[in-house]
């Protein structure tokens, strides 16, 4: 009974192949932004605004007669540099704090995870807007917001894989044969840890276009006329009577990319665990992912 | 009993004192110099003089831990400061904001519970019906689906296509129903595959199958026995998604142009008034807080094991 509620089912295999596609076509969009757009993107031409589906707009245009097309492949990729930029961000952050706290343990321990606690009992999006009150508007702003509220997850992540191995026999043998603390911590603590960080990195990044794209639709994140999809959300709303269009397909690109990140991340999560995994232990694994994850 | 209950007031109380250190720190994290940034919202001319006596006014040179102390104690009497932009008292702003945002979550969470409870309970009813294939659905598009997308659908299906719910400001009831769907419904979904997940396994026990074997009917045994075992998990998680509405409200409260507690917050945000900021995020950690305890003492009235480990 409930097949379909694991993560091992044929229909979550094929899912995951699904989210590979999405990415890799999402991927390959934004990389080639500049190329695949038809029109530049915020060119505007106010005698052809909000139309409908047409050979020379493909997607019809917005309330300004920019072509909708290419604000949303435009879009696609100021998401993905921000939403870049913070992962490798916080996780380079993060890893350095949470590697720093496990290994060197006692009072460093016990502050770091106190802060670490306490941030991540607020939603990260809090804390990113807090962040941002402080800091003011601004592109780097936002990105230095969101690094900020995303990095405890990781120095999280980090300390507890670094707690887990530093006492394991192998690494405690290496100790005994003379192994320095910069070799002990850079061939055999990081590697471990980057295993679950980069699992929990990949479905992350679908939270972090989706924490973009909220910012952005308070008007706090990218500011126009710079593309996003948020913001082409936002902007769309006031003519959601006259072209509904405007609001859904960024709508859609957005859900489709959360969507193919989230099941990719799944999907990697279940590979990480090559040995038998229960799954009531892979539940618990999604579900402490999954935490992170509701925003 | 009442100790365990205790111990968990007290936690409860010094997390309280921490969240008010941090939100107290956010005004000395604040860059460059807050006194400037005051006088420069109260007048386009700023004189050193100025800022040197607004230094004074809000007694920015004595020390941290002074200063902390000066802001808790009136804070705790009721005194959250004034607004650097309006002027109005934030505490009487918070007041008259809280309405809409009190509103917003718990028609949210409600509409969260019963959808999700009662999805997972249909679906346990007959396994692989149609309740579970529509748990299915809205848990695959559930976690992805921005809440803001949700709500224009929403907006657009009962606002603008059929016109037949208000979808502007928040007035009676009427104008409640969307804004809480909205809300209620991502959480509601997930949480609905949270309880099924807890009742499918449940379901699968030995005890379930000695009922069985009784001639129990699928229904009894649900109600009786497989419920209450999978409610600390399910309340657990709803606790959760409870307290992380006020995250989506900072979204569904401005697309519905509610004047609620997070709107006053994001605005807060833009214009840099750190004053409302911090009441704002102080008020947040306090519900989350609160939530929390709550969810402590629930689980441990209805978890037996728990229970017990409290009286030992």
């Amino acid at each position: 009974m409930g097949a379909w509620l694991t993560t091992t089912s044929t229909f979550a295999r094929r899912l995951g192949w699904l989210a590979i596609l999405i990415i890799a076509t999402y991927l390959m969009l934004a990389l080639f932004a500049p190329y695949l757009t038809p029109y530049p993107p915020n060119a505007q031409d106010l005698m052809s605004a909000n139309q409908s589906f047409s050979a020379q707009h493909l997607l019809g245009t917005d309330h300004l007669g920019r072509d909708t097309l290419s604000r949303l492949i435009a879009g696609g990729q100021t998401t993905l540099v921000a939403v870049a930029v913070v992962v490798v961000l916080a996780m380079f952050i993060g890893v350095v704090i949470g590697t720093i706290s496990g290994y060197v343990g006692g009072w460093i321990d016990e502050i770091i995870m106190r802060i670490t606690d306490f941030m991540l009992s607020i939603p990260s999006l809090i804390v990113a807007l807090a962040m941002i009150g402080i800091f003011g508007l601004g592109y780097w702003n936002m990105v230095a917001a969101l690094t900020i509220a995303w990095i405890p997850s990781y120095a999280r992540i980090t300390r507890g894989v670094v707690v887990a191995t530093v006492h394991q026999p192998h690494i405690e043998s290496l100790w005994v044969l003379g192994a320095s603390r910069t070799r002990l911590i850079a061939f055999h603590l990081l590697p471990a840890a980057l295993r679950s960080i980069l699992v929990y990195a990949s479905v992350d990044a679908g939270v972090l276009a989706l924490a973009v794209a909220t910012l952005s639709f308070l008007g706090l994140g990218i500011q126009p006329p710079m593309s996003e999809w948020g913001e082409m959300f936002v902007d769309a709303m006031p003519y959601l009577d006259v072209s509904p269009r405007q609001v859904v397909l960024p709508g859609l690109a957005l859900t489709f990319t959360v969507a193919g990140f989230n099941y990719l991340g799944e999907r990697l999560a279940s590979l990480d665990a090559p040995r038998a995994i229960s799954g009531r232990a892979l539940r618990t694994r999604l579900a402490n992912a999954r935490k992170l994850l509701v925003s | 009993m009442s100790r365990i209950v205790l111990r968990r007031f007290l936690s409860a109380l010094v997390l309280m004192v921490f969240a008010s250190i941090a939100c107290f720190s956010i005004v000395t994290a604040f860059p460059g110099n807050v006194a400037r940034v005051i006088a420069e919202m109260r007048s386009s001319t700023v004189s050193d003089e100025i800022v040197r006596q607004i230094e004074v006014e809000y007694g920015l040179n004595d020390p941290l831990p002074l200063r902390y102390l000066h802001w808790a104690g009136r804070a705790l009497s009721g005194d959250l400061g004034e607004s650097l932009r309006t002027g109005q008292p934030v505490a009487e702003a918070l007041i008259e904001r809280a309405p809409p945002t009190v509103t917003l979550i718990i028609g949210g969470g409600l509409f969260a519970l019963v959808m999700g409870a009662g999805l997972a309970f249909l679906g346990a009813l007959v396994p692989g019906s149609i309740f579970d294939r529509i748990i299915h659905v809205l848990s695959l598009v559930g976690a992805s689906a921005p809440k803001f997308f949700v709500a224009a659908l929403l907006i657009y299906t009962f606002g603008v296509a059929f016109r037949l719910l208000p979808t502007y400001g928040f007035g009676g009831p009427l104008s409640w129903i969307l804004p809480c769907i909205s809300i209620g419904i991502i959480p509601g979904s997930i949480l609905s595959r949270v309880a099924r997940v807890a009742l499918a396994e449940e379901m699968s026990r030995q005890y379930v199958v000695t009922a069985i074997s009784k001639g129990l009917s699928r229904r009894r045994i649900l109600m009786h026995d497989a419920v209450p075992n999978a409610l600390p998990v399910t309340i657990n998680a709803f606790a959760m998604h409870f307290a992380f509405m006020v995250q989506a409200a900072l979204v569904i409260e401005p697309i519905f142009a509610w004047p609620g507690i997070a709107a006053y917050f994001v605005e807060a945000v833009r214009f840099r008034d750190y004053q409302v900021l911090q009441s704002c995020l102080l008020v947040f950690c306090i519900f989350f807080i609160l939530v929390n305890l709550s969810v402590d003492l629930i689980s441990v009235t209805l978890d037996p094991k728990q229970r017990q480990k409290g009286l030992a």
